[in-house]
């Protein structure tokens, strides 16, 4: 079966005055039908450029410059304008960082989610009012608040209306951009259960994109790590808990188990992530790295397959 | 009002260095209706204390008072009632010398790197302008060489960046400035608020580890406030709850990770052990809803409309502190 994304050397780059800005640099990977994928890495790895690429919303002075992205039967990189309008929500849709902060403020909850059906789909208003009510039912928001303005509600309840509309569509794949980052952690655990509900009733294909590891634990069924434009590694989830390959991803993984663990030093990566401007030769890495040989800084890893769907691109893996 | 429970609580250690009594913080409400002016009850009854070298976690949600108590310490923000006792003696007394020993002895960390570092100034001004306030180090040498010193021990290498400006810095290293500005002085209490929560993850336990190495150097005492459970949990020797303006719980880090008594408290930890956690210890707090608003905070117990473990009179009254196990203070008709 096809899978419901499937992204092949997908590049992107803004055109600064400080020179070209590599900022998704030849990234290969696949959302199955059904499946939840962890995108994680660092702030600048290009993780959310990466989703703005796949709906073709990269803005100037950033450009889609090379790949393919495809997605439901279609390559969205040759859709024209039109195709595009239908694509997005219907096939596709995203729930943006800081969504639950960009409603609009003077109009209904369930009007704003009513307008997003008539836009896409030719029903009635009375139709799409009663999707709206549907939807918001169903990510818990009780029918009386439903004609509330976004101030009257908290930051979980206006999270779950952006889900609620992201969902009224019934798109196939849902990008979620770091959907509970905003939140406090008792209403994110709340906001991911209720994405795993919704993954479980609609069978939705969903692509995760967060910087905290720890949300995609129990959620994703797969997780590409990313780093300064590229991926280091993809594997199962389970499988890159608990055998981390790369260096960079080992060093995520004990960071963060390292807060579980009372006592000595935490573990930490020393440095911060490359100026993505600068040409940058062989792996990007590299300066971070505690394995690092002298073949790094000469070629760029590719990313391979050293177990059954473990991919990892770093020389010090590959060459034994 | 405060019960004598609480009182007793400040009173039983001596070798404090803060006692917080009964403290309230309000602040008025935007907007509502014109001549019932409502206010926001952001911290209403506090008490605690902070002994000499401890590292105490305020740990709570936005909307817990969490940020509000740490500014009141700081004198950054007038209580409307209770005191705050340093070595014994009101804050709120401190006048001239006294006050600005005080504010050179008491120093804040803030959350957002980004916000907190002036723009304009070079990370050799930022960090030395405190000294030039407090007529210390009037040298231009001295002050150079302090200020190298400084950014060594936070773990920057001075030559890259004691002439960049913030913007030139990334999160880790402007954080690591503020770090150093806050010891310019040689204060003996940090304030931390959130100092980690706006820094990627490979960069959060750097930073951490640079506040524990600076406690042992300079003998520090801290205020950690988080959100944040396993920040805490590494950090500090003790822990406290805060919801809605009040305290829930108190214990010594071992112990509160042991048990919680309080729902609140085993709800905070359980949205937390997310690597290990199952379904099932989840399960009951799926619909448990969301903090509510401060300024009509609910009667009784603050969280007993979100408790599964409510009884009749936790509507009613509010539970006051008690001790249950040795050093473990908990708020709760109905311990767990």
């Amino acid at each position: 079966m096809n899978p419901a994304l499937r992204v092949t050397d997908l590049r992107v780059s803004f055109f600064t005055r400080r020179g070209e800005v590599k900022a998704v640099d030849g990234i290969s990977f696949e959302v199955g039908r059904g499946e939840v994928v962890g995108l994680a890495g660092e702030s600048g790895c290009g993780k959310s450029t990466t989703a703005y690429a796949i709906l073709r919303l990269v803005k100037p002075p950033g450009r889609i410059i090379g790949g393919s992205v495809y997605c439901d039967g279609a390559e969205v990189l040759d859709l024209d304008e039109r195709e595009l309008r239908s694509f997005r929500w219907k096939k596709v849709s995203m729930i943006f960082q800081g969504a639950m902060n960009s409603l609009n403020p003077v109009h209904r909850i369930r009007d704003q989610i009513a307008e997003a059906v008539t836009v896409h789909e030719h029903v009635s208003r009375q139709e799409a009012l009663a999707r709206a009510e549907e939807m918001l039912s169903l990510v818990g928001i009780s029918r009386s608040r439903t004609t509330d303005y976004p101030h009257q509600f908290s930051g979980g309840m206006r999270q779950r209306a952006v889900i609620a509309m992201a969902l009224a569509l019934s798109p196939t794949l849902l990008i979620a951009d770091e959907p509970t980052t905003a939140l406090d952690v008792v209403v994110e655990r709340q906001v991911l259960e209720l994405l795993k509900d919704m993954k479980r009733r609609f069978d939705l294909s969903v692509l995760f994109i967060t910087h905290d590891l720890s949300t995609l634990a129990e959620f994703s069924n797969r997780i590409a790590i990313m780093y300064a434009g590229k991926l280091a590694e993809t594997a199962g989830t389970k499988q890159l808990f608990s055998n981390p390959l790369h260096p960079y991803t080992s060093g995520l993984v004990r960071s963060l188990t390292g807060l579980t663990e009372r006592g000595g030093k935490l573990w930490s990566i020393p440095g911060s992530p490359p100026d993505l401007a600068a040409e940058i030769e062989g792996c990007k890495f590299r300066d971070r790295c505690p394995v690092a040989t002298e073949a790094c800084s000469k070629e760029a890893p590719e990313l391979l397959e050293v177990e059954q769907e473990h991919y990892v691109a770093c020389h010090s893996v590959t060459n034994g | 009002m405060t019960s004598d429970k609480d009182v007793e609580i400040v009173k039983q250690s001596s070798n404090q260095m803060f006692e917080i009594r009964n403290l309230k913080v309000y602040f008025p409400a935007q907007g509502g209706e014109l001549l019932r002016r409502r206010v926001v009850r952001a911290v209403d009854g506090v008490s605690f204390s902070i002994g000499h070298g401890e590292v105490l976690s305020l740990v709570g949600e936005s909307g817990s008072g969490k940020t509000t108590i740490g500014r009141v310490i700081a004198r950054l923000t007038p209580p409307a009632e209770g005191a705050i006792l340093f070595e014994g003696r009101d804050i709120a007394s401190f006048r001239g010398p006294e006050l600005k020993a005080y504010r050179r002895a008491v120093q804040m960390i803030f959350q957002d790197p980004y916000e907190s570092l002036n723009p304009r100034l070079t990370v050799f001004s930022t960090i030395t302008f405190p000294m030039r306030i407090q007529g210390i180090a009037r040298d231009e040498n001295e002050m150079r060489e302090r200020c190298i010193d400084l950014l060594t021990r936070v773990g920057l290498r001075h030559a890259d960046v004691i002439d960049n400006y913030p913007h030139e810095l990334s999160g880790g290293e402007r954080q690591r400035v503020s770090i150093a500005r806050a010891l310019a002085l040689r204060p003996r209490f940090i304030i931390a608020d959130e100092p980690v929560s706006m820094l990627d993850i490979s960069i959060r336990s750097s930073i951490l580890n640079v506040l524990t190495e600076l406690k042992e150097q300079y003998g520090l005492t801290y205020l950690l406030i988080t959100h944040d459970l396993r920040v805490a949990y590494y950090t500090s020797d003790r822990i406290m709850v805060a919801y809605l303006g009040k305290l829930m719980e108190t214990a010594s880090t071992e112990e509160f990770m042991r048990h919680q008594f309080h729902p609140y408290s085993r709800l905070l930890f359980s949205a937390f052990a997310d690597l290990s956690s199952t379904e099932q210890q989840w399960g009951k707090w799926g619909t448990t809803g969301e903090i509510a608003s401060a300024i009509d905070p609910p009667g009784g117990c603050r969280f007993h409309p979100r408790c599964p473990f409510r009884v009749d009179r936790c509507d009613k009254e509010p539970p006051p502190l008690s001790e249950l196990a040795v050093g473990h203070y908990v708020a709760c008709f109905n311990p767990q």
